[in-house]
């Protein structure tokens, strides 16, 4: 009786996440192509192949431990995304380093890219394991770069209006790396807190938010490859 | 089932808000954005106005200034030997042929300073000399007649790399030197004069020095004589600002004066 009821909150787990994770993997496959087809027009995003390739693989370590199969133990999957938000941050900052929006912000960016690695490095070795949940070093990342997407809407306004928005790359990604964050933040400051029933509602509202900036990346790759600053 | 059905609901919830979020956000930026660049298009246009206004009354000023100096030489220069080879003329006696020879030699001298001095009135004013043959060669030319009048000896040097600036930009670099100059045959009782263009890649460095009698520069810059009729060191002042070049003064009594003007014209200087 309990194995049935256990195999039909699985099934009906995967029936509300189906169609968001469905949404979320397509933008990430088009990501990886398109990435891929113009990478050599867009310098500033070299990175953003591999990081979109990197996310399919992470989500499908995820999505295969969900469902059984292989074998994984739950350690593997977290290993994948202490590797992931690590270099999520890299890509991140790396983004709004080659902005070049001021030397002070250069400067910020690189004292930031310390502590943030300073920090996992030191959370992997003492407290917790790099085998462990990665929630603190994820809090981190998004305490990072939120005011660092806000930097660049900040210049954005502070700057002579030159730019012709809706064509600039920059103001997409910078928007989807802000809207990610702020969206996604709150839930991982409660992550602690709450019940492991609801675990499976905070990945969907993930992949979805993850879906959302994904595509607001691919938007920027459709915009005039050159920075207008 | 029921349970089922309040997630759905929520995930829809969750996910209308986060898109109507992400639109108003988006949305809001744009919206900003383009009021910004609406204000500062006007300001862009605002400017504009001003520099062209600025450039206009500069070249009225120059135009008026071009004018004064005609007069000036037309009266003292051409309207004297015009006037002796008339008085020579007049003069003559027929009867007195070794008198009469003198009388008709001198005439003929005059006339010829008075064609000299027109010459040399028409070249300095002919601003296409200075686009057609660039700045150096049109301050070579102005300067082979001043010495050749013999006022003032001016010793022409030029360092760098030379290239042509903008054609606007060039006439008002001559016009600086010609003020500069007869500032210097007119005020300061200079015997030497040295000028100097330095092109430095990025920006010209133009140097006019003398050896005249010199004066106190903020007396000279603040007295209201000079706010009213607009002395020639306001001129230089003025224009160097109209083509987004600066100037400096430096004199004292006795010891001459330096006028230092920087125009400039680097890849800077096209992006501003």
């Amino acid at each position: 009786m309990n194995i049935r009821l256990a195999m039909d909150a699985l099934f009906q787990s995967f029936k509300i996440n189906y169609y968001v994770t469905l949404v979320m993997y397509t933008t990430a496959i088009v990501g990886v192509i398109i990435s891929v087809r113009k990478r050599k027009k867009f310098p500033i995003l070299r990175f953003f192949p591999i990081y979109f390739t990197l996310s399919l693989v992470q989500s499908s370590i995820s999505e295969l431990y969900n469902l059984g199969l292989l074998g994984f133990d739950h350690k593997v999957v977290n290993a994948s995304i202490n590797v992931f938000v690590c270099f999520e941050f890299f890509v991140i900052t790396n983004f709004f380093f080659k902005l070049r929006l001021s030397r002070g912000i250069q400067r910020t960016i690189i004292i930031l890219f310390v502590v943030f690695y300073t920090f996992t490095i030191g959370i992997w070795t003492t407290k917790i394991s790099f085998f462990a949940s990665p929630y603190e070093i994820y809090i981190l990342e998004a305490l990072f770069t939120i005011p660092l997407s806000l930097t660049y809407f900040f210049f954005l306004f502070k700057d002579p209006p030159t730019k012709e928005l809706v064509r600039d790359f920059t103001f997409w990604i910078s928007t989807g790396i802000l809207f990610y964050f702020t969206i996604t933040l709150p839930f991982f400051l409660v992550w602690l807190r709450i019940d492991e029933k609801v675990y499976y509602l905070l990945y969907t509202i993930n992949y979805l938010s993850y879906a959302i900036f994904f595509s607001l990346i691919i938007k920027g790759y459709l915009c005039k490859p050159e920075i207008t600053k | 089932m029921q349970a089922g059905n309040n997630e759905i609901v929520f995930i829809v919830s969750v996910v209308t808000f986060l898109i109507l979020s992400l639109l108003g956000f988006i949305i809001t930026v744009l919206f900003l954005y383009q009021r910004k660049q609406i204000a500062y298009r006007n300001d862009l246009n605002q400017i504009r106005t001003e520099y062209e206004k600025n450039l206009l009354t500069t070249q009225l000023e120059i135009q008026e200034s071009t004018l004064k100096n005609i007069s000036r030489e037309i009266h003292d220069n051409i309207g004297l030997s015009l006037t002796m080879a008339k008085l020579n003329l007049n003069t003559i006696q027929l009867e007195d042929h070794k008198n009469t020879l003198v009388k008709v030699h001198s005439s003929i001298d005059f006339i010829s300073k008075a064609i000299v001095d027109l010459s040399s009135i028409s070249k300095s004013l002919n601003s296409d000399i200075i686009l057609n043959h660039g700045l150096i060669n049109a301050l070579e030319t102005e300067i082979k007649t001043l010495n050749y009048i013999g006022k003032v000896s001016i010793d022409f040097q030029v360092s760098g790399s030379p290239i042509f600036l903008e054609a606007q930009k060039e006439l008002v670099a001559f016009r600086v030197v010609q003020e500069a100059i007869n500032n210097c045959i007119k005020h300061s009782n200079a015997k030497q004069v040295w000028l100097n263009l330095d092109y430095l890649g990025d920006e010209l460095n133009l140097s006019i020095k003398d050896d005249g009698e010199g004066f106190n520069v903020l007396e000279k810059l603040s007295s209201r004589k000079n706010a009213r009729n607009g002395s020639g060191l306001i001129n230089i002042q003025n224009r160097a600002k109209l083509i987004l070049g600066s100037s400096q003064i430096e004199s004292s009594i006795g010891e001459g004066t330096t006028i230092k003007v920087i125009i400039p014209y680097g890849k800077e200087y096209q992006e501003h």
